[in-house]
């Protein structure tokens, strides 16, 4: 290449350099946006979320009747020791599938608040503490908890066998149920949830008769999560926003979010880090955080804290640390009997983390569409609004329980508004057909 | 100044703009460039070659590691052992990661799983015989 070319040569490298970089500040002064932050609003938009992952623990998770049966059961109330709770109960359509409560309450108050369900059928793990690996087992572990359903698998069996209606769909699906009216092979309260009684008459039944009532209680659980699956958010004014940008219609963008939500977006995606774990079209990578949530207790009236502390103070909430150990151990869970999958689908629960300094005091990190409807907010309702959500991830408070995975962000009062202003524009209502949002008939 | 120094002045400059941009725009596609990276340790060379190209977030999926002595021989029998986090978020990972040697220096690391944006590192241990070290992976979503 003789000296002339060279020249050439740079010059052309030059200009073509020149003419990218112009070309990126156009880009960005036309619409606000850079490239970068372009191409992270496209991955939170709600057009970026992907076709429902199958799930291969149960196969009836994408048939339609096994969906119609968990719909029913989903709102029926006799599935609970008393009659007066149903999974609709805590997870209340109006509330975003939750409930409102700090510690929601079912038999009794629990120790956790309800999380929404939209969405949920694509995460890998389920509960606060991720102690179930999947969306049916996680629906079969209230139904049997004292404080939640207060009911029992027999019990449950037995309303399907006794249900004409819920017999004809249980077996479209599931096949032939079996015969249970022999009182003594089958009691109606047997079950091994460390009640005496039920636990005595669970272990009194043969094995193959333990198994026939099991296989029963999962699929109600299979069931109710062909339903759940059904239950997906719809297009918030964020992604119309975003559709609106991506066309470089600026003047719809402005009258679709204000300055202030747009500043918020801003932070959301960039300062304040938010989307670290808040990624993706549900604004949550399904992992575990340790965000230093304040403990339950020390929020609670002067009066109890003390009474608590004279008479017996409840542990700290383990979480993850717990749940995975939970996990690991069901009956239920992505390798035992009851699933359908295959070793090689398990990987999750294979390689899931165990470390202890990792995982205690780590909960989920929720989705935030629809979040303005389902304060108060973590994992037992600590806090009251997004407000404080938002001042608590500024402060970085020493964490009860283990330690905080939170960052330094320091935003100013106004950031703060701005963060809080731009949560709103993620409500929108559900992607979900409408008589799937109210029970069967009703 | 000279034409010639002029121009690699500009070049000079305008390769810094280009970089930046590079960089930044590296950084919206939200993927580390890399799926095969070599590094050199005290006493090996390592290099690892992810099973799912491009580098996925937050999906649990597999590498080979493979592991020559400095002067090219594959180290077999090694016993490797996985860690890393993010260090920034003083967490590690949010998996569990298994080690199994294949043959002939090659290593299968299953259960890996970056479930975030940022810095990440991967440190592999390895002994073979008597000699020990230790390399470290950094990888950018």
């Amino acid at each position: 290449m003789n000296l002339k070319t060279k020249l050439k040569s740079k010059k052309n490298i030059f200009y073509f350099i020149l003419w990218s970089f112009t070309f990126s500040l156009q880009a960005a002064q036309e619409t606000g946006w850079s490239d970068a932050e372009l191409a992270m609003l496209r991955l939170q938009s709600i057009k970026s979320l992907p076709e429902l992952p199958p799930d291969p623990t149960n196969k009836y998770a994408d048939n339609a009747d096994a969906a119609r049966l968990g719909h029913k059961l989903f709102f029926d109330k006799r599935l609970s020791s008393n009659g007066k709770v149903a999974c609709a109960t805590c997870h209340q359509v109006e509330k975003n599938f939750t409930d409102g409560l700090a510690k929601s309450k079912g038999i009794s108050e629990t120790g956790r608040s309800a999380p929404s369900i939209v969405g949920i059928a694509y995460s890998p793990w389920f509960f606060w503490d991720g102690r179930s690996d999947s969306l049916w087992s996680q629906a079969l572990g209230p139904l049997e908890s004292g404080v939640e359903h207060g009911g029992n698998r027999s019990q449950y069996a037995k309303i399907i066998y006794n249900d004409l209606s819920y017999k004809k769909m249980y077996e479209k699906v599931f096949g032939i149920l079996p015969d249970l009216s022999d009182i003594k092979r089958f009691p109606d309260n047997a079950a091994p949830i460390g009640i005496r009684k039920s636990d005595e008459d669970w272990y009194a039944m043969s094995k193959e008769d333990r198994k026939i009532i099991t296989r029963i209680y999962v699929n109600i659980g299979k069931s109710i999560a062909a339903y759940e699956r059904l239950i997906i958010p719809g297009p918030a004014r964020f992604d119309k926003y975003v559709e609106a940008v991506e066309k470089n219609d600026l003047a719809l963008a402005n009258k679709i979010l204000s300055v202030g939500e747009i500043a918020g977006l801003k932070l959301f995606i960039g300062k304040a880090m938010c989307v670290t774990c808040h990624q993706g079209p549900l604004f949550t990578h399904h992992g575990f955080h340790n965000t230093g949530a304040p403990d339950p207790a020390s929020i609670r009236p002067k009066i109890t804290i003390k009474y608590i502390a004279k008479k017996n103070k409840p542990s700290l909430d383990q979480g993850r640390f717990k749940g995975i150990l939970l996990a690991l151990k069901s009956e239920f869970n992505c390798l035992g009997e009851y699933s359908d999958a295959t070793k090689d689908d398990c990987a999750e629960l294979k390689f899931a983390n165990k470390k202890r300094d990792e995982t205690l005091g780590a909960f989920k990190v929720p989705g935030l569409r629809n979040i303005v409807e389902t304060s108060p907010y973590m994992h037992a309702g600590q806090l009251l609004n997004l407000a404080e959500v938002i001042k608590h991830y500024n402060t970085i408070p020493i964490a009860p329980i283990g330690h905080t995975d939170l960052l330094a962000i320091k935003l100013s009062d106004k950031e703060l508004k701005q963060i809080e202003s731009f949560l709103h524009s993620l409500s929108g209502p559900l992607a979900v057909a409408p008589e799937l949002l109210r029970a069967p008939g009703g | 100044m000279g034409y010639m120094n002029r121009v690699k002045q500009c070049s000079k400059k305008s390769l810094m703009i280009f970089l930046l941009c590079f960089s930044f725009n590296g950084n919206a596609s939200n993927q580390t460039q890399n799926t095969t990276t070599t590094i050199d340790s005290t006493h090996y060379r390592v290099s690892y070659k992810s099973r799912v190209e491009p580098l996925p977030l937050n999906q649990i999926h597999s590498w080979v590691l493979h592991i020559d002595t400095l002067d090219g021989k594959p180290v077999e029998k090694a016993r490797v052992s996985v860690y890393g986090g993010m260090p920034a978020h003083k967490h590690g990972l949010p998996t569990e990661p298994v080690v199994t040697e294949l043959s002939k220096g090659d290593y299968l690391v299953e259960g890996l799983k970056f479930s975030m944006n940022g810095g990440w590192e991967i440190w592999f241990h390895i002994r073979a015989g008597n000699v020990s070290d230790k390399v470290k992976f950094d990888i950018t979503f």
